[in-house]
């Protein structure tokens, strides 16, 4: 069974790096979307791989489901054409090498600088074990539904209260910028601007 | 060996017993709609028009694959086939009956609604890729429409997943031995299902198709096998929302007497017969009524069924 997952490991791992190439190779706003996708897709694939099951599933709902929005935002935003297509330039195609090479670079010195464990518990491993010993072992829980959800509405209760804020003025906002410039014939009580304020007839 | 061919025995069955009922669900439907409208439906093909969709399958096989010109080719031909392989995925997880799940994941519920929030894609870029603007219409409508009630169906579960304390289906299933949760959460019931008929775009909710607006919107273009994936997984959309209301609500494989598969196979074909009764009596909507319905009505009505739920289970607990 080890060879299979490492198989399926090279596999996903292959999608990532193809998909993560197609986004700056494609020339096609819904096209890079599309290869963004590919590459939040087999990053949830490593971490169903992985046995992190919660992980993977919260990953595809929000990443994946976010970027939808992307596309709908590209076909949108770029609505006389939808497909259009865009050229950098030159400059811009130094400037992102540069950024490139300088970020691998990081990540590689910290790659190498990081003393991995060894310890590290397979699933079945983990399914044996008492709960004492599962707390020990930490992210390779099984059961690590519920104690994110612990962690979230205990230890980390007040950043994640804040989050939930930014969310709400964030839905606020679009609410106050989604309003009728114009006022609309019928709507209800409220939604119109109040008298003087409305924009320019078109 | 047995560790890979019992699963592999699983899936061949699952993927079997799902696909087969996905083709019989076609004919089942047109003669349903006949008897509840007052007409045959097919009756011509083989006894009761039992292999009319065999018949369609093989017309099916024999048309152009047309691809339309200035259509993004290779988009245009992924698109059908997202649709079919997230739907097909969802179906890992359900639990047929004790122990019979391809893949018993923690959190397979979740698993679900992240499937189903993929399959969004296939119409959303199906539409686009067509390069024609009633396909780009019906799939912006489609990809309102289901971000939308993806939300509420989410919401709606939630109280469920409270009263069972799980993610996993089989878990849920067993902790409804002394009552189903059709009648504690029936305001979740409600809203689920409402969000489920918008999630597989049937026609109370077809409004991404339309077809007296947008000629048949997001697969206008699409013809031969690749609408037939389109129209196949509609029909798989549609056994997948029977499964999960009945595994959420209904109580799963539980029941007297029967073998706990077969009494599974029953709820979910009573849920998709009351599917098709609706598509055979409520019209259309407008897409703002559409959205009012969800936003104003359904997101108020989960948050408040989520809200009593929890406190209730909050003051059992302690």
């Amino acid at each position: 069974m080890d060879n299979l997952d490492t198989i399926v490991f090279y596999f996903l791992a292959a999608l990532a790096l193809v998909g993560a190439m197609g986004i700056l190779v494609s020339r096609n706003i819904v096209r890079t979307a599309m290869w963004l996708l590919a590459t939040l897709v087999a990053a949830a694939g490593l971490y169903f791989l992985l046995g992190a099951a919660f992980v993977g599933a919260i990953q595809l709902i929000v990443y994946a489901g976010g970027t939808l929005v992307l596309i709908i935002f590209g076909v949108m935003l770029t609505a006389k054409n939808p497909n259009v297509s865009y050229t950098p330039r030159t400059a811009e195609i130094v400037l992102g090498v540069v950024l490139c090479v300088l970020l691998a670079g990081a990540l590689i010195f910290v790659l190498h600088g990081t003393a991995w464990p060894n310890n590290v518990k397979s699933v079945e491993e983990v399914k044996r074990m008492s709960q004492a010993q599962r707390d020990l072992v930490g992210p390779n829980n099984p059961d690590a539904t519920e104690s994110t959800g612990r962690r979230f509405l205990g230890d980390y209760l007040v950043p994640f209260e804040v989050l939930s804020l930014v969310l709400l003025a964030v839905l606020i906002g679009a609410a106050y910028l989604g309003r009728p410039k114009v006022p609309v014939i019928g709507a209800p009580r409220g939604v119109n601007p109040p008298p003087g304020q409305e924009g320019p007839r078109k | 060996m047995n560790a890979i061919l019992g699963p592999l025995i699983t899936i061949v069955c699952v993927l079997g017993a799902v696909l087969t009922l996905a083709a019989l669900l076609i004919w089942v439907e047109r003669r349903l709609l006949g008897l509840w409208q007052d007409r045959y439906g097919p009756n011509r093909v083989g006894p009761f028009g039992l292999l009319q969709s065999v018949a369609d399958m093989v017309k099916i096989f024999f048309k152009e694959d047309w691809l339309p010109p200035l259509a993004d080719r290779a988009v245009f031909i992924i698109a059908p086939g997202i649709v079919m392989a997230v739907t097909l995925l969802s179906f890992a997880v359900v639990p047929w009956g004790p122990g019979l799940a391809v893949a018993d994941l923690n959190v397979g519920l979740l698993f679900v609604l992240a499937m189903s929030s993929l399959s969004v894609y296939s119409v959303a870029l199906g539409g686009w890729a067509s390069n024609n603007k009633y396909s780009l219409l019906g799939s912006l409508r489609a990809v309102g429409q289901m971000i939308s009630y993806e939300v509420f169906m989410g919401l709606s579960l939630l109280g469920v997943v409270l009263q069972a304390g799980s993610f996993n289906l089989s878990d849920i299933v067993e902790a409804q031995r002394g009552l189903w949760f059709c009648l504690p959460q029936c305001v979740g019931l409600g809203v689920f299902f409402v969000a489920a008929l918008a999630e597989t775009k049937r026609i109370p909710f077809d409004l991404p198709e339309g077809e007296n607006e947008l000629v048949a919107g997001f697969h206008t273009e699409y013809s031969g096998f690749k609408f037939a994936m389109f129209f196949v997984a509609e029909y798989i959309g549609v056994t997948l929302v029977s499964a999960l209301t009945v595994v959420m609500f209904l109580g799963g494989w539980l029941g007297p007497w029967l073998h706990p598969v077969a009494w599974f196979a029953i709820k979910t074909l009573a849920v998709i017969a009351f599917i098709v009764l609706i598509r055979a009596s409520l019209p259309r909507p407008r897409y703002d009524q559409l959205l009012a319905l969800g936003w104003k009505l359904l997101l108020p009505l989960a948050l408040a069924n989520l809200l009593v739920t929890g406190a209730i289970v909050l003051a059992q607990g302690e």
